[in-house]
């Protein structure tokens, strides 16, 4: 293992302000809640909540200027083995009827 | 300071442990419960109609909310287990700016479980609000 993990170092200051677009970003989707947007209610939910997880991984967890393209690959194989969770429970749950 | 800042995360993971208990509480004084003695009268408005709630989609809903959010604390109180080892190892000194490698595995497994919670929370706590 490398010893020094990543080239990319961000100062505290970047961190903190990531987290702030985080708690305005949880500010907009509750504000989001109880605007009725019929249908896309729960689109726009997952798309807020999308980003929100996309800035965790890249920033927080330290994804983005990886020195490592193994990194990479690990998170994308990681959203894979969630596409096959998710499709496999839409299986169950679609098929059944509610007789 | 990384002492500080561990301490931090524990105390504010506590903290959402004892609102999550408090949620809890509400729910089983309220018979919120998903079981036999579920009581759950709320109506939903379809565009003014109120439309009393299916008791099993109620029941459903109850199992998912205790079961998911259950599951998200357990792994928060071991992720506050966790980061107390770590503040204690850190503050006895076993971690210098060249050997760190516990203490980013463990922000790892936090921001995992936050990531958890980024996803249950719209889901379960402001789905239909608008109406």
């Amino acid at each position: 293992m490398a010893n020094h993990e990543e080239h990319t170092t961000h100062s505290q200051g970047f961190y903190l302000l990531i987290g702030i677009t985080l708690l305005i970003l949880t500010a907009t989707t509750v504000g989001a809640a109880f605007v009725n947007l019929g249908p896309f209610n729960p689109v726009v939910a997952l798309l807020i909540a999308t980003i929100k997880a996309t800035l965790v991984v890249l920033f927080f967890m330290h994804v983005k200027g990886a020195s490592e393209k193994l990194t990479g690959a690990v998170v994308v194989s990681g959203f894979f083995f969630l596409a096959i969770l998710i499709s496999l429970s839409l299986a169950d749950y679609m098929t059944r009827s509610w007789r | 300071m990384l002492v500080g800042y561990l301490v931090v995360t524990v105390l504010l993971g506590l903290t959402f442990l004892v609102v999550k208990g408090f949620e809890y509480r509400e729910k089983f004084e309220r018979h919120h419960v998903p079981g036999a003695g579920l009581q759950f009268t709320d109506t939903f408005d379809d565009n003014g109609k109120k439309i009393p709630v299916n008791p099993n989609e109620a029941q459903l809903f109850f199992s998912l909310y205790f079961a998911m959010t259950g599951m998200h604390a357990l792994h928060m109180i071991i992720g506050c287990g966790l980061f107390t080892g770590l503040a204690i190892l850190a503050w006895k000194g076993h971690y210098t700016p060249s050997y760190f490698t516990p203490i980013e595995n463990g922000g790892l497994y936090w921001h995992l479980v936050d990531i958890i919670w980024i996803y249950l929370f719209p889901l379960l706590y402001l789905i239909s609000r608008h109406s």
